[in-house]
């Protein structure tokens, strides 16, 4: 009885965020003409996320993957279920209460252009997250630079606008004005898609970087599996508002059980020509 | 290899000259070929310079490019000596394209039917009904079910993969003899990506029609292309065939290229 009690209380400490049947639809159509519809974009969500650990969640468009995600971060509240963030139940709490939980969990956008003020250069955007929380002035630029300096931008950067930045540097700006409010959880809503294979791994390895560094834990929402592949520990696959599968990475691979995953899985591009196996052992002793 | 090449492109410089600031060079110094029914392959990340090639073959360079100096010739033809006029007669007809993203490159305001249709009334001599079944007869050749509808449909109305559908359409529905796909699945999802490239290689590479397929992914190209190009600030640093480059890269610029992709794409 003893043991199981502290167990129960390990594991509870090692979660940080569990989600319990969260549902979400919304309305669409003209409610004046009768013809309201409904699109069920959860139903009956659970997932844990482990403090320290890599989620994934992956699916097609419209699997409801970003609904989640914004659920998550508390941008939006689900109609059923709830959310447990370090234990307290965040979903039943009020607005005033809810303000110091919410630097804790912090989205980052697919386009982080769209994202930005284009009024602001890059040190004021930064620091805007603070002048909200009311940090004080002087604090603030130097808080917003050291942050900068983090995800890999100098100060040479801290006057030019968001929009002379290339898209790298854009999202390393975002995961700048991310870090500034040290957050325990960041959510990347396909933040990894819209880069070129050699920006997003330097931006892969940077994030894995921070992440030893803070002790941050990532969610990453995304539709390309192979990446995820390399980056989360535990892959969770949506399928039309639901999670159908929830799998350790290397398990996920090796043994898919949803037909969803195995559609996935086969439209990773592969290297590799089947016909000619000399490449592929060529491959293996040359650039891995 | 036939002798006779379809594209030649020699020695090209392209730049941009803002309204204020510096000249940024785009591309300095192409040379490639592309012979008939030929599928190539040009990778590069952004800013390499391989859109601007695309632009320049189209004439259609934005406000501020210029082609420098250097050569383009199409079956015989210098392309960058023609006239707007010729210019308009050779896109759509001889040389398409099929652009990155769909959402952009159709307009909002037309349904769909009547931008394939267009394409087909510009190039030939028929009249509306015959272009609206050629329209037609595209849109089952790129696999789209419910023809009639998405026809008549805005392009809002359309998902991503449809969209980029609609485009291939619209590219092909005259038999271009080179097609120029830049980055034609950049915007989509991955599931629907594996789809629209199926396609790709069903109706171009399967119909032999010459290919330039140009993308920053090298674990695309396999299937899709023979040859492939890499581009590295405005210069093409290795070419080769598509299995010697992506497995035995010789240049250090391509080694980081596929170094920098998920592992998953190596096993099979």
């Amino acid at each position: 009885m003893t043991i199981e009690g502290t167990m129960n209380k390990q594991e509870q400490k090692e979660v940080l965020v569990e989600a319990c049947g969260l549902s979400k639809s919304y309305a669409w159509g003209n409610p004046w003409l009768h013809n309201n519809k409904k699109s069920q974009a959860l139903l009956n969500v659970s997932l844990k996320v482990i403090k320290g650990s890599i989620l994934a969640v992956v699916g097609e468009s419209g699997s409801g993957k970003s609904t989640l995600a914004r659920m998550l971060v508390l941008h939006e509240k689900p109609d059923a279920g709830s959310i447990l963030l370090d234990g307290m139940d965040v979903i039943k709490m009020l607005p005033e209460q809810l303000c110091g939980f919410r630097p804790q969990m912090q989205l980052m956008h697919q386009d982080a252009s769209t994202s930005f003020n284009p009024r602001f250069n890059a040190v004021e955007c930064v620091e805007e997250p603070l002048l909200i929380k009311g940090v004080k002035q002087i604090d603030r630029h130097k808080l917003a630079l050291e942050s900068m300096e983090l995800s890999g931008l100098t100060g040479q950067f801290a006057d030019r606008s968001p929009l002379e930045l290339s898209r790298g540097q854009r999202q390393r700006l975002a995961i700048a004005r991310v870090l500034v409010l040290k957050p325990k959880l960041i959510i990347f809503d396909e933040s990894l898609s819209g880069l070129d294979l050699l920006t997003q791994s330097h931006i892969v390895r940077l994030l894995l970087d921070l992440r030893q560094r803070y002790d941050l834990t990532y969610v990453f929402i995304s539709h390309d599996l192979s990446l995820m592949g390399d980056i989360a520990e535990r892959i969770a696959v949506m399928k039309d508002g639901g999670i159908v599968e929830e799998q350790e990475s290397t398990h996920l691979f090796s043994a898919p059980q949803h037909v969803e995953t195995c559609k996935l899985l086969s439209a990773v591009p592969r290297m590799s020509q089947p016909r000619e196996p000399g490449h592929r052992l060529a491959l293996q002793e040359g650039s891995l | 290899m036939s002798a006779e090449p379809l594209l030649q492109v020699k020695d090209l410089h392209v730049a941009y000259q803002p309204v204020r600031g510096q000249i940024f060079p785009a591309v300095n110094g192409v040379d490639f070929r592309i012979t008939p029914g030929e599928a190539v392959g040009m990778l590069g990340e952004s800013g390499s310079g391989k859109s601007s090639i695309a632009a320049a073959i189209l004439g259609t360079l934005p406000k501020g490019g210029v082609i420098n100096s250097g050569s383009i010739q199409f079956n015989g033809r210098e392309l960058t000596s023609l006239s707007e006029r010729q210019l308009q007669h050779l896109r759509g007809s001889e040389i398409a394209m099929i652009f990155p993203e769909p959402g952009l490159a159709l307009n909002p305001v037309l349904r769909v039917g009547v931008q394939i249709s267009e394409v087909v009334r510009a190039h030939r001599d028929w009249n509306q009904q015959k272009c609206r079944e050629a329209a037609k007869a595209m849109l089952v050749r790129v696999k789209l079910d419910d023809v009639e509808r998405i026809f008549n449909s805005y392009p809002h109305q359309l998902s991503g993969g449809q969209k980029q559908r609609v485009l291939i359409a619209q590219a092909l529905v005259c038999g271009p003899k080179l097609v120029l796909a830049d980055e034609p699945t950049s915007s989509l999802d991955t599931t629907i990506q594996a789809e629209v490239l199926t396609l790709l290689r069903e109706l171009v590479i399967e119909a032999r029609t010459a290919f330039l397929f140009i993308t920053h992914n090298p674990a695309l190209l396999p299937g899709l292309a023979e040859r492939v190009m890499v581009m590295h600030e405005g210069k093409i640093v290795e070419s080769g065939a598509v299995k010697d480059i992506l497995f035995r890269p010789e240049h250090a610029y391509t080694q980081q290229l596929l170094s920098a992709l998920p592992k998953r794409c190596y096993s099979s």
